[in-house]
């Protein structure tokens, strides 16, 4: 194909392109520089950057997301992996049932997701009175920071994973199956094969799956919104995405926001750079 | 092991499905059944109270027509639009385009939180408004422009070389040859387009303040976010059930094709 064919068809997306994210992407840089004074904008230069820096709930988020992600990625990945392994055992439509099972929570809205835990978690809900019956004592689930953190990460678990149960049954569906009966004639346990054939040939998907919950839970918000709307007891749910809504929409502070979106993107650009270089010692191990 | 595995893959499914069969069966509960003590799994008594308010809502028909609309234009768009970048970018090989293919690659990782605050000033200086700003904002999707990608770099180039040297010309080739030819690529980013169609609750609400041009979501979720309104969880997972049929309905009419769409992206990926 010729470039300039090429171009022809990738006009119409180079123009939303840059109507939908390159033009606003420049324009919350702008937005960032500047601030609101006597209802006039005015240039301030970094000073909202030293503002947000100062921002001890801003800078607090960022941790609040490393708890998040450090509850929620070892369910999130273990249990499609599991699920995968599994469900390859079964006949074809018993697979194809399992892996719609599996998306169906995926399916329902995350904000209604919300709502049904903000009701199991009460004081006196399901929750508490299951925690009752085992003869465990009962939790303030949205009062306390620590609850806090695991509530928001019960919600998004159970929002499920159904997209890596997916991906996980992809991968293990491409194996040539005379590489499983040749590990098997080798003399292979099935615990080998597993550790030492399937593991290292998922090891790629399973880094992709723990990139893409680290980006997700940045992005959280329908939980939050929801069960914290004001950045949960002591601010310690409100993730940096949460609190850049928070700035902007709750608190009107348009210029703020952008600043701290902007700083938001370096940290997420140098997760994603790290994830790389991550995944690219795993490859060379192999 | 053998024998274990049905126990294991239906507790499994129990596991994953009890929320949203909670949802479902709680939404039949009057709101006096979520008052009892201790609560139950299953409601007090089951009742038709909680359906019968959502479908007395005024604009009810009038916001799934809206969502309709919205859907049809997102999906034929989105799959028009995106698609055609992925061809391209997976059949020409020019060291630039290739460079072009990443930029357009970095919206995947920019949070939609940061840019919205710019988008609702942008769509305000062109003057867009209800759909046209929703749209206009949606139709761009990286992950379906890398999807389509490698989904064309998977298939023999000389099937489609015949049908250029008939000297058609590329968006012909692509309506008549090339899209037809890719059913389970197109069938998963119907799905997915669909889904964010239906789902993208922020910037629906930001945009679809009027009552009659709410979406289907929003509409349904003002009813239950109203803080002015009597607290009826019952009625909040009504909503939820009733939000979440359309997805239902589109995944299992298109599953099959999601799925294939999903192994392309993942194993050639």
């Amino acid at each position: 194909m010729k470039s300039r064919d090429a171009l022809l068809l990738i006009a119409p997306a180079a123009g939303l392109y840059l109507l939908s994210f390159a033009a606003p992407l420049l324009m919350a840089g702008r937005l960032s520089l500047f601030s609101i004074s006597v209802g006039r904008e005015t240039f301030v230069g970094l000073a909202n950057y030293a503002k947000a820096l100062a921002d001890t709930d801003y800078l607090k988020s960022f941790g609040n997301v490393a708890w998040l992600v450090l509850f929620i990625a070892p369910l999130a990945i273990a249990i499609p992996y599991w699920m995968a392994l599994l469900l390859q055992r079964f006949g074809r439509q018993m697979q194809s049932a399992g892996r719609f099972i599996a998306y169906v929570p995926s399916l329902t809205s995350g904000l209604i997701m919300a709502l049904l835990w903000r009701w199991l978690l009460q004081r006196t809900g399901l929750v508490n009175a299951m925690l009752a019956h085992v003869g465990l004592p009962v939790v303030a689930w949205t009062g306390e920071p620590w609850p806090a953190r695991a509530a928001v990460a019960m919600v998004t678990l159970s929002s499920g994973s159904g997209m890596f149960v997916i991906l996980f049954s992809a991968v293990i569906l491409a194996i040539p199956q005379e590489l499983r009966e040749s590990a098997f004639i080798d003399g292979a346990t099935e615990g080998q094969y597993r550790r030492l054939v399937l593991r290292p040939i998922l090891m790629p998907t399973i880094l992709l799956a723990l990139m893409l919950t680290i980006v997700g839970t940045l992005q959280s918000w329908d939980s939050i919104y929801v069960l914290f709307p004001t950045g949960g007891p002591k601010a310690s749910v409100a993730t940096p995405v949460y609190d850049i809504f928070m700035t902007a929409f709750m608190y009107s502070r348009p210029h703020m926001g952008a600043a701290k979106g902007v700083l938001a993107l370096g940290v997420i650009a140098a997760v994603v750079a790290v994830q790389r270089r991550v995944e690219v010692l795993a490859g060379a191990e192999r | 092991m053998k024998l274990l595995k049905w126990p294991l893959i239906l507790a499994l499914f129990a596991l994953l499905l009890f929320p949203s069969w909670l949802m479902v069966a709680n939404s039949f509960s009057p709101a006096m059944g979520f008052l009892r003590n201790p609560p139950r799994l299953t409601p007090y008594e089951w009742t038709l109270k909680n359906y019968q308010r959502a479908f007395a809502l005024e604009h009810l028909s009038r916001w799934i027509l809206n969502t309709g609309a919205l859907a049809v234009i997102t999906i034929a768009g989105g799959v028009l639009i995106n698609g055609a970048a992925g061809y391209a970018f997976g059949f020409c090989k020019a060291r630039w385009i290739q460079w072009l293919f990443w930029a357009f690659m970095v919206p995947i990782f920019v949070t939609r939180y940061v840019l919205i605050i710019a988008q609702i000033r942008i769509v305000g200086t062109l003057g867009l408004d209800g759909l046209a700003a929703v749209v206009s904002m949606s139709l761009y999707w990286a992950t379906g422009v890398f999807l389509f990608r490698n989904y064309y770099r998977s298939i023999p180039h000389e099937v489609l070389e015949s049908a250029r040297i008939a000297g058609a010309g590329e968006w012909r080739i692509l309506l008549q040859v090339v899209l037809p030819m890719s059913r389970a690529m197109v069938g998963a980013a119907v799905v997915f387009l669909g889904m964010r169609s239906l789902g993208d609750y922020i910037w629906q609400m930001l945009n679809l303040q009027a009552v009659e041009a709410r979406t289907y979501l929003v509409g349904l979720m003002a009813t239950t976010l109203d803080v002015y309104a009597v607290k009826n969880i019952g009625y909040d997972l009504t909503v939820g059930t009733l939000l979440f049929l359309p997805y239902l309905a589109l995944f299992a009419v298109s599953s099959r094709y999601f799925i294939k769409g999903l192994q392309i992206g993942a194993v050639k990926g």
